[in-house]
Parts: structure tokens; sequence; C-alpha cells
């Protein structure tokens, strides 16, 4: 436990002090949601606000998440010899989680402010939102561990991401649609009890396969 | 699927179900159904080329835990070309499914929910193969190619097996439409699909076996 604190504070630190990760992750965010209120003048019907939020969320969680192993391949000959997998793997997917949820929510007011749309159920609408990101963050994690190791490896992590990440997507999007139509979490629990069975497919996968994609 | 290679009865006996298949799936008695008509045939072709696709895949999983597990790369081998054999039956699927709701949906694309997760989990695939040709060598390629191939397995499984339910597809069986069961009553289509599903899925195993060959004879 003690292990898996230091490895987030040390991301935590290392991101404060390098900065630019972070402040490219909120311009990026700022530019694609400004990019959408110019070219649709405001006027967006409820379906459209839905996807592009979610769209957005979904380039900009690959760019973020794309760096977590990437920026390890000099520092994990020491992991090897002072980490199990299984402790590596947690602080990246709490740290990716802490990530996910944040550009989720700071798109989601950056929507809100271009355009306001009103949610007729906040709360299952947000237990919606953090089980999708859940699923992203696990599905990226594994991934980017993947491509750090291939030879081209930003291409790779939206090449491989994108696919991937569908599943969980289609049924948060469909679900979020649902929600901002003014259904209740009654009417749409079974995509809910899938979305939470998918994501619990993907965290125990990762825990399974994360060793084989780590060694070298 | 060494066994596979070295034997070629049930090379024979794909042979003769898919003689079997092409006769009786296009001269059998069919049951008369309003719009599905004669276009019912298309259940020998296009739903065993999914179910033959599906099984080949369940092939290259296991084949790629065996390689995790063993660090053999025959195992590696074969699930690369399990999954390549597999990809082009899909193809031929959703080619002859588009063929088919030309006739009855009215058009080859119509948003239908299981068209859209075919249509994922070729790119899901499709994401394998590109990925296989970013790494050099043998060994990392290997396990890193298994590693995804199981995860993009169980996509597949949550994709073609639990999206689809949540919706009503325009699929025979999905969404008040009637399926298999009311169709055939006097079971003339069974008669002649399960033969088709093992045929498709041997006919699929028999080129990836030649695949296997072809591959070995290279590294040579």
């Amino acid at each position: 436990m003690n292990r898996i604190k230091t490895l987030l504070i040390k991301e935590f630190s290392l991101d404060f002090r390098t900065k630019y990760p972070f402040y490219s992750l909120i311009s990026y965010l700022l530019s694609l949601s400004y990019i959408c209120y110019l070219s649709f003048q405001g006027t967006l019907s409820l379906e459209t606000w839905n996807a592009l939020w979610w769209i957005i969320v979904l380039v900009t969680t690959t760019t973020a998440i794309g760096k977590s192993f990437i920026q390890e391949s000099d520092r994990s000959i020491y992991y090897y010899f002072l980490l199990r997998p299984s402790e590596l793997l947690l602080s990246k997917l709490l740290y990716n989680l802490i990530y996910v949820v944040s550009l989720t929510g700071l798109c989601y007011l950056l929507m809100q402010l271009f355009f306001p749309q009103h949610i007729a159920n906040p709360s299952a609408f947000t237990l919606n939102g953090a089980l999708v990101s859940i699923g992203l963050a696990g599905a990226f994690t594994l991934i980017s561990s993947i491509s750090a190791s291939t030879n081209s490896q930003s291409n790779m992590m939206s090449v491989l991401g994108f696919p991937v990440a569908i599943p969980v997507l289609l049924m948060g999007v469909t679900n979020s649609r649902k929600l901002i139509a003014g259904k209740a979490l009654e009417d749409i629990q079974g995509s809910i009890t899938s979305l939470v069975s998918v994501d619990v497919i993907i965290i125990a996968l990762i825990f399974v396969l994360f060793p084989y994609s780590w060694k070298k | 699927m060494e066994y596979f290679i070295k034997t070629s009865w049930w090379k024979w006996l794909a042979l003769g179900l898919l003689v079997y298949t092409v006769i009786g799936g296009f001269l059998f008695d069919v049951p008369r159904l309003p719009i599905l008509n004669e276009t019912v045939r298309v259940l020998h072709f296009h739903v065993p080329m999914w179910f033959g696709m599906i099984l080949l895949f369940i092939g290259a999983a296991i084949f790629s835990v065996r390689y995790l597990l063993t660090q053999d790369l025959k195992y590696d081998l074969y699930s690369k070309e399990l999954i390549e054999t597999g990809f082009f039956l899909g193809i031929l699927g959703l080619a002859t499914g588009m063929l088919w709701a030309n006739f009855t949906w009215g058009e080859p694309w119509s948003n239908d929910p299981k068209q859209n997760s075919t249509a994922i989990g070729m790119l899901l695939y499709f994401a394998y193969m590109i990925l296989r040709g970013s790494i050099t060598d043998d060994h990392q390629r290997g396990r890193i190619a298994a590693v995804y191939n199981i995860l993009a397995f169980f996509m597949l499984i949550a994709l073609l097996f639990i999206i689809p339910r949540m919706t009503d597809s325009l699929h025979p069986g999905n969404g008040g439409n009637p399926g298999f069961n009311v169709y055939d009553l006097d079971s003339d289509l069974r008669m002649v699909f399960y033969p088709a599903i093992l045929g498709w899925t041997l006919l699929g195993l028999w080129i990836a076996t030649i695949k296997v060959r072809i591959s070995k004879l290279n590294l040579l």
C-alpha cells in the first residue's frame, strides 16, 4: 500500500514539476470544445450534445493516458527489481482514473458553458459517467503499456485504443442520452448492470494480462 | 492444431459437408415466409460463416493463452493465422449479410446494432494485424499480440453478445422478430444449417493450416 502511495505521489509531483502535459490536455479540451462551439453556432440537439461530449472525452483521454507508460521507459528497469506488477498497475490505474474522471468532468463543464443543456437526472448521469470513466481508464492503461513496446507508440495508442473502448463507450453514450432525455435510473437498470459487468471484466483482465505486457 | 496439420480425413469431411450445404442450401424445400421468401437460404451461408469466425477466434484466444504460458512461438503463429482466416470469414459473412439485408431490409446498411457491432469487431482484429506489423522482435511481438488478442476477444464477446441484447435488432430472433424456432417448424432448415456450421468452420481451419505451413516454410 505504501509503495502504491509513493508511486502515486511520484506521478503527481512529476506532473506538477513538468506542467506541460497537464496544460497541453487543458488546451486540447479548450480548443476541441471551442471548435465545436464555433462550427455548430450554439444550436445542438440533445443527441449531438451527448455524442460530442463523449467524442471529446475519448480523444482527450487517449492522449492523456497514452503517455503513462511511454514516459517510464528509462525507469522501468528499476521497477523490475522493486515492484510487483500488480502494484505498478494499481498505481497507474488510480492515477489514470483520476485523470479520466477530471477530464470528463471538465469537458462536461465546458460543454455546459458553450451549449447549456438541462440534465434531467444528475445523480444517475454522474454514476453513468463514472462507470464509463472506470472502463476507459482500465482499458487504456493496458493499451498504453502495450503501445509503449511498439515502434510507433503514439499512433498505436489510438489505433488499438479506439476499438477496445467502443463497447464501454457505446453503452455509456446510450445511457447518458436516455438520462438527459428524462429517463429514470430504473428504466436503464439493465444497461447499467451490463456496463458494470464490462468494467469488472476489463479490470480483471488487465490485472491478469499486465504482467505479460510489462516484462521485456 | 498439430493434429489437424498432420491428418486429412477432416478435409474430406469439410468438402463433403460444403457440397451438401451448397446443394441442400439451394435446392431443398424452405418454409414460405412473408418478406423472407427464398432469401431464408442465406441462413446456410451468412450465419455459419459467423459461427466459423467466432470458433476460429476462440481457438486463437486459446493459443494466445498457451503462448503466454509457454513462450513457444508456434502458438503465436497458430493464433495469428487463425485470426487472419477468421477475419476473412467475418468479411464474407458481412458481405453475404449485406446482400441479404439489401433484399429484406431495403438497404445494405441499416444501422442495425448487430451490424454495427460487427463493424467494430472487425476493427478490433484489424488493429491486431496493425499491432503485429509494428513490432520487429519475434518474442516481444508474440507476447504483446497475445495480450492484445485476449483483451480483444473479451471485447468481441461484449460486442456480440451483450450490446445487441440491450437494443432492438432487425435480425430474425430479436426485437419481436420471430426467430429460427418459429420459422423452422418442420426442421428442414436445421438439416442443412448444422452441417453448414461444421463445414464452414472446417474450411476456415483448412485455410489456416495451409497458411501455417506456408509461414513455416518462409521461416526456413
